[in-house]
């Protein structure tokens, strides 16, 4: 007995947990079993990417899960606390929202979000660097005076042709 | 009896062949510059080692062989299919160095999808690009849209009787004016033109809509020559869904719809001709089968039930219609979307709607309008000869630019090259199919690659198997140059072995 009340009392604090904290997922999970998560409460995870675009009172964010991004919309205050959004020049900040999934989000003309309640800073961006190799420089100069070359030897043959074709005719 | 092709054959193709590649590496300074600007090195590197292969191969082919004075029928064809493989092989250079591709057939795939104004692409990271990169890959499909002959007529190639033969070869029969040089410079004013308001029009939307200053006027260039060419290529991994804006969606929509119209019925309007607009066969035809796949698109989704309400409805279900009907391949949802919301029905109607394409003569691929209406008037002929008396005599004729007496060289002209276009959706599908593909899905992307749409149901990645991609390679180029040509470099190959 004592058993069984033990095994149920561990489903309750689990059951309450996973609800509590949302189902945190990926897009490609949201996307596949979009009608199961469909106003549902979940957790997602990801880099901040492209522009934070504040439309009044709230802003849409689109958050890189690391195959695919999805756009989340959450207050302007909460957006605010992004100091770095991903591109080529920065990693952007990771963070973790909970929100209502929605398959065909009824504010936003159809499409596809969360709306987010929270928004949580894990992980600050950073500058990433794209340290040049000094082979590419070398290649880059080489090929380059090659092209410069084969430019003023065509020129010289082209020259030469008409030359030839002025001559003849 | 076939005949081997003559040493001056070869050096003709060559000739210019080299002439476009020169052309391509003129092309690559513009993304320089961008990655320049936005001191982007590597980039920059890139582009410098791309351009100037380009340069070399160019120059080493137009300096070591002369080409015939008189160009023949066959040596515009091959000129034309020939340059668009080369093309792809060096201009995938700058972007395989970029590092985003795991194999140069990726990057080569990606290039040719590009040239094509297909959208479809195997690019690893994508919101992570340069903007030299996104650049290049913009100007790749704005470039193609035209058609790189037209590049190389506009600016490297005399007129000459011979470059009509190559213009012709690209897929493109309309001349807006007698001179093929001067018409191929017409194509670019229009585009020219179209780029400048279209780009403003969509950076004012972009900063309205919440963006920085800087990336909406990139972004708005982009998205521009994007849905212009009906490319479909977008910026970010999200494609149009990136934005969240209906605003944007209007504008890029009536992009690629005009973007997708003949460049005979622009020239036409332009010239003050505006009845053109509704008495042209193409654009009745794509008025007419935009209708009835849109209808069988609603059907779909309204047995689906995914739209909450007729409104949100028509905003997802016309534009994503409408971007494959234009084969632009813009998407407002997430390729997977279409299997798992839309259901089979929908993606019936957004298939057939990719299968049929846009005009003859624009940027846009597949059957095209042109050629629906004249099998359709062909069809009505037929029918009126069944019914009438055998004395009479039923003349049928189809509006396109000019009234134009239909016979059964058109009619049959138009029925093989659609033919062509299926044989093509078929491959594609077949081989899907055989690596384990569903049918929907391996149809589905077939005949996006195969139209030049860029809509993809999920089959298309990186991790595809290599034969699928070299199928589609050729389903884009062979559907983008209209078959004649790569039948023309088919036939030369062939002579050139088994001739005599």
């Amino acid at each position: 007995m004592r058993q069984i009340v033990f095994v149920f009392l561990l489903m309750v604090i689990v059951f309450i947990a996973f609800t509590a904290e949302g189902l945190a997922v990926d897009v490609n999970q949201l996307v596949e079993k979009s009608k199961f998560y469909d106003g549902k409460e979940v957790v997602f995870k990801g880099e901040v990417v492209g522009d934070i675009m504040v439309r009044g009172d709230y802003a849409w964010i689109n958050v890189f899960d690391g195959a695919n991004a999805m756009g989340i919309w959450i207050k302007t205050s909460e957006a605010r606390k992004i100091e770095r959004t991903g591109d080529y020049k920065n990693k952007g900040d990771i963070v973790e929202t909970r929100g209502i999934f929605n398959r065909a989000c009824k504010e936003h003309g159809g499409d596809t979000d969360i709306h987010g309640e929270s928004l949580i800073i894990k992980k600050r961006g950073r500058q990433l660097a794209h340290p040049v190799s000094f082979l590419k420089i070398f290649t880059a100069i080489g090929l380059a005076v090659l092209s410069e070359a084969a430019f003023l030897f065509d020129r010289h043959i082209q020259r030469k042709r008409l030359a030839e074709d002025s001559f003849t005719s | 009896m076939l005949v081997r092709p003559r040493v001056a054959d070869y050096e003709t193709i060559a000739y210019f062949t080299g002439k476009v590649i020169i052309g391509l590496g003129l092309l690559m300074q513009i993304p320089l510059v961008v990655a320049l600007i936005y001191r982007e090195w590597n980039p920059a590197l890139d582009f410098v080692i791309g351009s100037s292969v380009c340069f070399i191969v160019g120059f080493l082919f137009t300096s070591f062989f002369k080409p015939l004075k008189n160009l023949t029928w066959m040596h515009g064809m091959v000129v034309a299919s020939f340059s668009w493989l080369v093309a792809m092989v060096v201009g995938a250079l700058p972007s395989f160095l970029s590092g985003h591709y795991l194999s140069y057939l990726d990057a080569g795939f990606d290039l040719m999808s590009g040239y094509t104004t297909t959208g479809l692409f195997l690019l690893q990271d994508l919101d992570h690009v340069s903007n030299g990169l996104n650049m290049w890959r913009h100007l790749a499909t704005y470039v193609g849209g035209q058609g790189m002959i037209v590049v190389a007529l506009t600016f490297l190639v005399s007129a000459s009787a011979g470059a009509v033969k190559m213009y012709v070869g690209e897929g493109k029969d309309e001349k807006l004016l007698p001179n093929v040089v001067e018409t191929a410079r017409a194509i670019w004013l229009i585009s020219l033109i179209y780029l400048f308001v279209g780009s403003f029009a969509i950076w004012i939307a972009g900063i309205y809509e919440g963006m920085a200053f800087d990336r909406a006027f990139l972004h708005g260039i982009w998205l521009f020559m994007g849905a212009w060419s009906t490319g479909g290529f977008a910026p970010q991994s999200q494609n149009l869904l990136y934005y969240h804006s209906l605003l944007i969606e209007i504008i890029t929509m009536i992009i690629f719809i005009i973007g997708s119209f003949n460049f005979a019925v622009h020239y036409a309007v332009w010239m003050g001709d505006r009845k053109e607009i509704y008495r042209n066969i193409e654009l009745v035809s794509f008025f007419i089968t935009v209708i009835l796949t849109f209808t069988i698109v609603v059907l779909g989704l309204i047995k689906t039930g995914i739209y909450p309400d007729a409104l949100i409805m028509f905003r997802k279900g016309f534009y994503n219609l409408v971007s494959g009907h234009t084969t632009t391949g813009n998407q407002t949802i997430y390729a997977r979307q279409f299997i798992k919301d839309w259901g089979p029905f929908a993606m019936v109607g957004i298939t057939v709607a990719m299968a049929i394409g846009a005009s003859a003569c624009s940027t846009g691929g597949g059957f095209k309008g042109l050629r629906m209406g004249i099998i359709f008037k062909g069809f009505i002929q037929e029918m009126k000869k069944v019914i009438s008396p055998e004395s009479t005599v039923v003349v049928q004729k189809i509006h396109h630019i000019k009234d134009i007496v239909l016979d059964d060289k058109l009619v049959r002209g138009a029925l093989f090259i659609v033919l062509c276009y299926i044989f093509i959706y078929g491959l594609g599908a077949v081989v899907g199919v055989f690596y384990g593909y569903p049918i929907p899905d391996a149809l589905f992307d077939s005949v996006s690659a195969g139209s030049n749409t860029g809509l993809s149901a999920g089959v298309t990645s990186a991790a595809m198997p290599v034969l699928l991609k070299i199928v589609y390679i050729f389903e884009m180029w062979a559907g983008r140059l209209e078959f004649m040509s790569v039948f023309a470099l088919g036939g030369f190959i062939v002579a050139g072995v088994r001739g005599k």
